[in-house]
């Protein structure tokens, strides 16, 4: 038996939102700890490039299912047995719904509870499959614990990320002994901000947040990680965000 | 996490305690150093002893004035972690006097003394102070304990901007090794939990002004087990 306390050996861990960023990530540090990864997303050509970058690809599969369409993610999943773990680091282009609150159209609004749904759906199609000591990982924003500033146009994907934390919390409840958290990233250089003119927000980042540092995939995967193999932690919502909410 | 070995120095104070020695575990189990502190000698040879030759011990009282600073700068950590316990009697605060309740709070003193030392650390530093689950979910019975723990994150808030760029951070446990009758799920909170979790807040360069809750959900019941 291994002796350090992020171990995954033979644990399956599946990751949904697996074919960039934080989720590409999560699936490295994973297969590196010694799980059975599952990488999930809707293109199959993403996920197998992915599964070809980790320590361990033999010891992983990809599948191409979308996140919104629940009956379509339980058929996906028929033969894959029981689960350890699962992450939702999918993102449903956030950026995109971003918009001054008076001017935002109706559709735009809707879709941005695309992010509560999706994981919600995850959820219900996967969670009976998680063994004993198993956890699912939420993914939400530190900007459900903070709201962003005046000109984010955030204000509705910010109420996205505080349902999606109280859900959380009410699953870790309701689904016990699954375990439930829930991840409250900062600003991560990923895909989702660095492909938007945002000027330069790793600098702005190491000059600004309380812990001088950009944040990057890999922090949150480590966090994701330690949430997932303590045993003892469940209907918690952790913040990894430089100190992003304490400014 | 695996792979990655630092040889980062960990000072832990509390360090023959069980949080302290399970902190100590997972950083010797990283590769790291732990310095273990406290006042028993004896004691703290004999764990310092078993954790093998990455752990040192150095015997110190946390709350003389400067001794934190002057371990700081004796033995160069990159963090610190505070994991005393509290040696006092105290329980409701209608029945707890002031005295007793100021012994308590010694706990809080020597966060507050080794937050002020944290901020000489390298900025990559950090200091891990542990508070509790009763901060926020008081239960009748154990007021002054709840009050000592909401004070440590009060602590943690107010000084997490003002030590930046070394990072603060606080794990809240739940009941340990006690009849799991508060948690979400059927297992008793062990010190290898907490240790873990020190451990995450430790070596994440992005975690700063983080309370983990560490307790299962803990969240009714007694911590009796009646």
């Amino acid at each position: 038996m291994s002796l350090n306390p992020f171990d995954l050996t033979d644990q399956t861990v599946v990751i949904v939102g697996a074919s960039s960023g934080i989720g590409a990530a999560t699936a490295r540090l994973s297969s590196q700890l010694g799980s059975h990864v599952i990488l999930v997303s809707r293109s199959m050509d993403k996920l197998e490039a992915v599964r070809a970058t980790l320590p361990h690809p033999e010891n992983a599969r990809s599948i191409a299912a979308g996140y919104l369409d629940r009956d379509a993610l339980n058929a996906a999943f028929s033969d894959v047995g029981s689960i350890h773990h699962i992450v939702i680091p999918a993102v449903a282009n956030e950026n995109k719904k971003r918009g001054a609150f008076t001017a935002l159209p109706v559709d735009t609004m809707r879709a941005s509870f695309d992010k509560f749904w999706g994981q919600t759906f995850v959820v219900q199609a996967l969670g009976q499959r998680i063994v004993q000591g198993g956890s699912v990982t939420l993914f939400a924003s530190v900007a459900g614990l903070k709201p962003s500033g005046a000109d984010s146009g955030l204000s509705i994907m910010n109420g996205v990320q505080a349902a999606v934390m109280q859900t959380g919390r009410s699953l870790a409840i309701e689904l016990a002994p699954v375990r439930v958290n829930v991840l409250a990233p900062g600003v991560v250089l990923t895909s989702v901000w660095t492909s938007e003119p945002r000027g330069d927000l790793k600098s702005w980042m190491e000059k600004s947040l309380p812990a001088r540092i950009a944040g990057e995939p890999e922090h949150i995967a480590q966090a994701a990680v330690s949430l997932m193999t303590n045993r003892y932690i469940t209907g918690a919502v952790l913040p990894v965000d430089g100190g992003l909410q304490t400014t | 996490m695996s792979a990655v070995t630092d040889t980062q120095r960990v000072l832990i104070l509390g360090g023959s305690g069980r949080m302290g020695r399970a902190t100590a575990k997972a950083v010797i189990e990283r590769g790291g150093t732990a310095i273990l502190v406290g006042r028993d000698a004896g004691k703290l040879s004999r764990v310092a002893g078993a954790l093998g030759d990455k752990a040192t011990a150095v015997v110190a009282d946390g709350n003389a004035d400067g001794a934190i600073s002057n371990l700081v700068t004796s033995e160069q950590p990159d963090h610190i972690v505070v994991a005393v316990s509290a040696s006092a009697r105290a329980s409701d605060i209608p029945g707890t006097s002031a005295d007793q309740a100021k012994r308590a709070f010694g706990r809080f003193w020597i966060s507050y003394a080794a937050v002020q030392a944290a901020a000489s650390l390298p900025s990559h530093g950090s200091i891990t102070l542990l508070s509790g689950s009763s901060a926020r979910t008081p239960a009748p019975g154990y007021g002054v304990w709840s009050t000592l723990h909401g004070s440590i994150e009060a602590l943690a808030r107010a000084a997490v901007i003002e030590i930046a760029p070394v990072r603060l951070n606080v794990v809240s446990p739940g009941g340990i090794d006690m009849s799991p009758d508060r948690q979400l799920v059927p297992r008793a909170g062990t010190a290898d939990d907490i240790g873990q979790a020190i451990a995450a807040l430790i070596y994440n360069p992005a975690i700063t002004g983080a309370v983990l809750d560490v307790d299962s959900g803990e969240r009714k019941g007694t911590w009796s087990g009646d």
